[in-house]
């Protein structure tokens, strides 16, 4: 992701602070949202309705640390936390908070089981997500960011139609339209990072 | 509670499923289409989730719904 960033836009990576596996606990999140104060957080792991999960499912975010949210734009692949913990996050301060209302969904294929970067079937769920952030890095404003990812969606649904194996796709496409419509966002939508 | 019809169209869907393809629902995990049959054919709460989830994508392409963007 580091990476992905600083192609997007010439950001030193000393910028960008990147916690995964063991180190995605609650403890260091919260002294990077504390000490370092990103501008923009970008979540993505399990979550419910009230919470975000980091490494062995434990909570990272949710209602009691929200407040540590504040003056942030906050994107969150995390299932449900656009439902409730959105919400609470904007009442306690965050500039936007956008994410998913529901269960996010995803295919795969068994046969790229040892290569999931290469699966084709994945890439149409998390290429909105990854436009998204593109145009936030970019600088455009929240309200821009979403229309690119839903736009993104589209063109992923037009590409699965009508490709050879259309009729097999017909679940992939359901799915992906179905986390279309569950794409939320709360907040100030007219701010940029 | 589904009524058989539906649960039939829904099964009869899946079917069409390669069987290399696996469905991820968020936290309650990881299903192949064999996996997925069964829970829609149990009724548990992930094959009514899966129902729903078709019923809903069936419904927005008759109303030629699909290729809309949502509104922010």
């Amino acid at each position: 992701m580091k990476n992905f960033i600083s192609k997007i836009k010439n950001i030193e990576s000393k910028y960008t602070h990147m916690l995964e596996g063991v180190r995605l606990n609650k403890i260091n999140v919260l002294k990077i949202l504390d000490k370092v104060k990103p501008e923009l957080v970008l979540f993505n792991g399990h979550g419910s309705e009230v919470s975000i999960h980091g490494n062995n499912d434990e909570v990272i975010m949710d209602i009691s640390n929200a407040k540590s949210l504040n003056e942030k734009i906050v994107h969150a692949l995390s299932c449900r936390a656009g439902k409730e913990l959105g919400s609470k996050a904007i009442e306690a301060g965050a500039h936007s908070f956008m994410g998913y209302d529901d269960d996010f969904i995803f295919w795969n294929d068994e046969n790229y089981a040892g290569t999931p970067l290469k699966d084709p079937l994945v890439k149409p769920f998390f290429s909105p997500t990854l436009r998204l952030i593109a145009s936030l890095i970019k600088g455009n404003t929240v309200r821009e960011a979403l229309r690119k990812s839903q736009e993104e969606y589209i063109h992923q649904i037009e590409k699965l139609s009508t490709s050879e194996s259309g009729e097999n796709n017909a679940h992939i496409i359901g799915d992906l339209w179905t986390d279309q419509q569950h794409q939320v966002a709360h907040g100030n939508l007219d701010i940029n990072f | 509670m589904v009524s058989t019809d539906i649960k039939k169209l829904v099964i009869e869907r899946i079917e069409r499923i390669p069987e290399n393809h696996k469905i991820s629902i968020g936290s309650l995990g990881s299903f192949s289409k064999q996996q997925l049959k069964k829970e829609v054919k149990d009724g548990s709460s992930i094959g009514k989730k899966f129902i729903e989830r078709e019923l809903a994508f069936i419904r927005a392409q008759a109303r030629g719904e699909l290729l809309r963007p949502k509104e922010f």
